[in-house]
């Protein structure tokens, strides 16, 4: 997730030619490394390091003696992955000097393959060139659960279900391996473990319910995994939509403004907006829905100040149906501005 | 040479039921991913549990649960304080709503709008959150500034520098983002001060591309806040901490601030065709047939039609000692 964060870098010019007379390297190098004018590869660390536990540091060390007849300044300039780390242990190489470049590499727990590069740059009075070293390497997982926390928008009342998934790479899914399901999230409370159809090492922890009225909710799932000692614990924030949606979403009093018209309309099948509630009766705000248009599913609510500002605050309109369900919320805000001298 | 480049260019929309997507081109330093310098990406979240992503440059993918895809990635959004809770998810009035010590405060000459300030919890840590917002733009918010409170230190900052209406809502078109981090002056001396000089760099700003478009007025409140996130600095109490850009004390140099500029198509409306028919237009991807995702879901490499196919569940699978 970092490159395409990427703002600064350096200019990289591109590498020249690859020289026919290149010394053979026994290491199963990236072709650049080998192909370097000013420097050559003496010894080096293998590129591949197998199988390796999450969290354990690779250090990959090449050792490059400076091969022309002047001095050459060399640089990281880019790692492939947050994880990877690299310098050189000095910046200015001297004729027939040696310089060495550590690569680290903190293993995360990604499953398959990986590979991290570290791009490099050997500079010297007339030109540059980059070249690139490899770490190679296949973490070993023994199981991975995703997400690390659950966004959810759904409409109030409409049936939800909560997932976390625990996979097992190349390794067949058993259920028994997951115990002590709970969600504090209210009305998730009921938790199940479900397998899914072709995908033999996936197991799903799922909670299903029912969408509390809207507003902003959170809890979290928690589960354990075997052999696992403390359990798996994944934060839920779910946002309950209200079926109606207004245009404006909101409305603002801070100057000459009086009244402000909101547009109203069905977002989801609901009951028909009846009636008004403001959860600041103090609030210097009235708001009147206007009489229904049968040939319109739009609805508009006038909103207006009463007298004159002279505090500020909020407050928030509840369109409720005859029932009090919500139907939509439209927070309201007041500014008594001080006025012009 | 420092130089200011273009990070990436994305075309993305967002549906409040939670679906979204995003297509982008960035440039990659990755030689095993590389074509012609550029990767180009789609990446698609159901709304439910599915992210599809795959990477057009070198036609792989994965289908997977969506993390924190849309916190990482700087959009109008995080400008709106959307992301700033990164623990929770609240919003900026829930946040101030919570906090402890909120108080106002005043324009100042290189700030003039009014805002509010509180201290806020996120995982664990008390950070004091200052808002201000800009009357003139419908009160929406001008600066989000978090600062870590026991060392004074910033961790971000949002500045909006350019506004467009739609339906009333005053939606950011321009903004900077800031993200900074701690390091120790004496385990890393050589890290001090390449993040100083880093900064001093940073201040040279007529090189910075990626901004056109822009009148001079927003330009200028652009490059204002550029060199305010490119700050550097000792830490209250803690002499031996200093903060900088994130990646500031690295030799390749930070990856922040950014600078985002972007055109809203629609606003309360369908955002695009896109997320209307999903699978349609992903199915019309210029992949050849050796294209494959990875499909945690189902814990193995599929093809693209396979990968698409709605999530099945049954029964999960129980030990022969547990059958009845």
């Amino acid at each position: 997730m970092i490159l395409p964060l990427i703002l600064f870098a350096l200019l990289v010019q591109p590498a020249p030619p690859q020289p026919a007379d290149s010394p053979a390297i026994t290491d199963t190098l990236v072709k650049e490394q080998r192909s370097l004018q000013s420097l050559e590869l003496v010894d080096a660390d293998p590129e591949e390091h197998g199988r390796v536990a999450v969290g354990s540091r690779l250090i990959r060390r090449l050792t490059f003696v400076n091969k022309l007849d002047r001095e050459v300044f060399v640089e990281v300039l880019s790692t492939t992955c947050g994880c990877t780390k690299a310098s050189f242990d000095t910046l200015r190489v001297g004729p027939a000097s040696y310089v060495a470049l550590t690569a680290i590499v903190d293993v995360a727990a990604t499953p398959g393959p990986q590979m991290q590069t570290v791009r490099f740059k050997s500079s010297w009075n007339v030109a540059d060139e980059t070249g690139v070293c490899a770490v190679k390497y296949e973490p070993e997982i023994d199981y991975e659960t995703l997400p690390s926390m659950i966004r959810r928008s759904a409409p109030a009342g409409s049936n939800l279900q909560l997932n976390t998934w625990v996979h097992w790479p190349g390794e067949v899914a058993k259920r028994q391996r997951i115990h002590d399901l709970s969600c504090s999230l209210p009305g998730f409370s009921h938790g199940a473990v479900r397998a899914i159809t072709d995908g033999p090492n996936v197991l799903a922890v799922q909670f299903s319910g029912a969408v509390p009225p809207p507003g902003a909710y959170r809890g979290d799932i928690y589960f354990q995994v075997d052999p696992a000692d403390k359990p798996v614990r994944v934060p839920v924030f779910l946002r309950s939509l209200a079926p109606w949606v207004a245009t404006p979403g909101g409305a603002i009093f801070d100057g000459p403004l009086t009244v402000c018209a909101v547009e109203l309309k069905p977002d989801q099948p609901s009951a028909q907006p009846s009636a008004i509630r403001l959860r600041n009766p103090d609030a210097p705000i009235r708001a009147f829905l206007e009489p229904a248009d049968a040939a319109k599913s739009v609805r508009t609510l006038r909103v207006e100040r009463s007298g004159e500002l002279t505090t500020c605050g909020g407050t928030v309109i509840e369109v409720l149906d005859s029932d009090g369900n919500i139907l939509v919320l439209i927070p309201v805000a007041y500014f008594a501005l001080p006025r012009e001298p | 040479m420092a130089a200011w480049v273009l990070a990436e260019t994305r075309r993305a929309g967002v549906e409040h039921s939670g679906r979204w997507f995003n297509q982008s081109e960035f440039p990659t330093s990755s030689d095993a991913e590389e074509e012609n310098g550029i990767m180009r990406a789609y990446r698609y979240f159901d709304g439910e549990d599915r992210m599809f992503g795959f990477d057009l440059t070198v036609r792989r993918g994965k289908v997977a649960p969506p993390d924190r895809d849309m916190l990482t990635t700087f959009s109008p959004f995080h400008l709106l304080g959307r992301y700033v809770d990164f623990s929770q998810g609240r919003t900026i009035p829930e946040l101030l709503a919570d906090s402890e010590h909120l108080h106002t405060i005043d324009p100042d000459p290189d700030q003039p709008w009014p805002g509010l300030c509180g201290d806020v919890r996120l995982l664990e840590v008390t950070f004091t959150l200052t808002v201000r917002v800009d009357p003139a733009h419908g009160y929406a918010p001008r600066t989000i500034l978090l600062v870590r409170k026991d060392f004074g230190a910033p961790l971000e900052s949002l500045e909006t520098t350019r506004y467009k209406q739609f339906d009333g809502i005053w939606v950011p078109t321009a903004g900077v983002r800031g993200l900074w981090t701690l390091l120790s002056k004496r385990d890393r001396q050589d890290g001090y001060a390449r993040a100083v000089e880093w900064a001093r760099l940073a201040s040279d700003l007529e090189s910075l591309n990626g901004v056109g478009g822009m009148n001079e007025k927003t330009r200028t409140a652009t490059l204002q806040s550029v060199r305010r996130a490119c700050a550097t600095g000792s830490c209250t109490g803690e002499p031996d901490l200093f903060y900088h850009p994130m990646g500031g004390s690295e030799q390749s140099g930070p990856f922040t601030p950014e600078v985002l500029v972007a055109t809203i198509v629609s606003c309360n409306g369908a955002a695009t065709e896109w997320l209307q028919t999903p699978v349609e237009r992903w199915s019309a991807l210029p992949a050849p047939p050796t294209a494959w995702m990875f499909d945690l879901f189902r814990g193995r490499q599929a093809e693209l039609s396979s990968a698409l196919e709605p999530i099945r569940f049954e029964d999960a699978p129980m030990e022969k000692a547990e059958l009845p």
